[in-house]
């Protein structure tokens, strides 16, 4: 039924010319229409996310301006908690609230740093380089503290001496792939969304 | 004292759903009255909004001091309301006789201005006999802008909003089970004429659809398209500094839009004078090559199909 209607009902453009308007006399005159042409139009897109800061995972509508061309970065004008979202139902606390701030803030981190040991200073380094050191490093430490068996004789497998934190507002898949790694190298510091 | 247990339920109960309809006041058609005169003010279109201005004043007489008309089939409404169908189906009543006298007493309580195009309108509406009368208003409710003379639409189309409005206001609505994704107004089937965002207390944020004939609103999830309910690369476009509060969602897939009023950014404004005052958005739009399927009932749009 709602497919017969859909096609049934006419769309339209708005126009004057036929319209009830000029149909009365009560019309603009022509170069108002002409004119229309040259108005400029802005674009605001909203997009639904999750707020990034913990496990309660809420709703936000995020709310940008760019020139509307496909490829143009977008810049982020507004963010407020989506009311449709079950969760959170439009509310946000302070530390969401202030999420604007904290995307355009000067201080964000964008690229791995390093402080290295009794330095402070902190120094850029490549992506690549960091991941390769952070390898290196676990493997070091857990090669050096990994417990195998406890003073009983029982099999442990335990690495006590790293931790690890992750991502809050994460997937369920994201969270198994997290805890499939992290406790397969025995760590038992450990904390992730997939707790919640 | 030790934090009391909370029993299953309690926690639901406290996050409320939003809720599904919201009816229009009781005065709706002066609030809009008042709106549209307030608008007109250095408006291009000045002299139709004040005419639509009138319009509505004549609308609210009617509301407040209803002539007497055939009651609604009880049956009917309840088996409607039973299998999920609009109670007040627009294109069942629409073919009735009873609005047919609502129109009868919004004529008599319209005071036309001294315009002689609006004159003849009025006249040729006035000695119109009934089978022409439903004709036009098939026509006009199912969206055929040229199956009817454009400048008997707003006249028709208000004695249909006032004869639906005053349905709706009289209806007991609380059977109406909520249903999510819905396109058309759960009242009485006609397409949605606007969006309006609230701003305010519980619904806060939340986006309802206005509905084109009985003025119901109802729950609709925002950033989803109202034609097609795609989610996908919907976009906002508005003039600079979006005059009365309105942007126009606009579907990339469907190539349709409908305009949303953000009560956020126009806290006094009203959808149906909003719509009638940023019709330059729509003739832009229209320019663009993006399609409005959202009927405003105070007027035939007029241009091309």
């Amino acid at each position: 039924m709602d497919m017969n209607r859909r096609q049934f009902f006419k769309v339209c453009g708005v126009g004057l010319g036929a319209s009830s308007m000029a149909a009365l006399g009560m019309a603009p005159p022509t170069a108002y229409a002409e004119s229309i042409r040259h108005f400029k139009l802005t674009n605001t897109r909203e997009t639904r996310n999750t707020c990034p800061y913990c496990s309660v995972g809420c709703g936000l509508i995020i709310y940008s301006q760019g020139s509307g061309g496909k490829n143009v970065a977008q810049n982020i004008i507004h963010i407020e908690g989506d009311s449709d979202h079950p969760v959170n139902r439009g509310t946000l606390c302070p530390k969401g609230a202030g999420l604007l701030d904290f995307v355009h803030s000067p201080n964000r981190l964008t690229h791995p740093e390093v402080r290295e040991a009794g330095s402070n200073e902190w120094k850029r380094i490549e992506w690549s380089d960091a991941l390769d050191r952070i390898a290196r490093l676990m493997k070091d430490d857990r090669d050096a503290n990994f417990v195998e068996r406890n003073e009983e004789g029982q099999t442990v497998n335990r690495w006590l001496s790293t931790g690890f934190l992750a991502a809050s507002a994460s997937s369920n898949e994201a969270g198994y792939i997290t805890h499939k790694v992290v406790r397969s190298l025995g760590i038992l510091g450990f904390d992730n969304q997939a707790r919640v | 004292m030790a934090g009391t247990i909370l029993e299953p339920g309690q926690i639901e109960a406290a996050a409320s759903k939003p809720p599904f309809l919201n009816l229009p006041p009781r005065n709706l058609f002066a609030l809009r009255s008042e709106r549209l005169t307030k608008l007109a003010e250095g408006h291009p279109f000045a002299d139709y909004l004040r005419l639509l201005a009138a319009v509505c004043q004549a609308q609210q007489q009617v509301l407040d001091n209803p002539p007497t008309i055939a009651p609604l089939d009880e049956h009917r409404t309840r088996e409607s309301l039973r299998h999920n169908l609009p109670p007040l189906a627009a294109d069942t009543l629409v073919r009735d006789d009873a609005w047919l006298t609502m129109l009868d007493a919004w004529l008599d309580a319209f005071v036309a201005p001294e315009s002689p195009a609006v004159v003849t309108a009025i006249e040729q509406l006035r000695e119109a006999e009934s089978g022409q009368r439903k004709a036009w208003a098939v026509a006009l409710v199912s969206g055929q802008y040229d199956s009817l003379p454009p400048a008997l639409v707003p006249f028709l189309g208000a004695a249909l909003q006032l004869a639906w409005s005053h349905w709706l206001l009289q209806l007991d609505l609380s059977d109406m089970r909520e249903r999510e994704d819905q396109t058309h107004c759960p009242c009485c089937g006609a397409p949605p004429m606007a969006g309006i965002i609230r701003h305010r207390g519980q619904l806060n944020g939340l986006r309802y659809l206005v509905c084109s004939l009985c003025a119901c609103e109802w729950h609709y999830v925002r950033v989803k398209c109202s034609l097609c309910r795609s989610t996908k690369k919907l976009d906002y476009l508005h003039f600079e500094g979006s005059p009365q509060g309105v942007k126009a969602e606009v579907c990339p897939e469907c190539n349709g839009y409908l305009k949303q009023l953000y009560l956020v950014l126009a806290p006094d404004g009203e959808s149906l004078s909003a719509d009638l005052a940023t019709l330059d958005l729509d003739m832009l739009l229209s320019e663009q090559g993006f399609q409005r399927q959202a009927p405003n009932l105070l007027l035939a749009p007029g241009g091309d199909a």
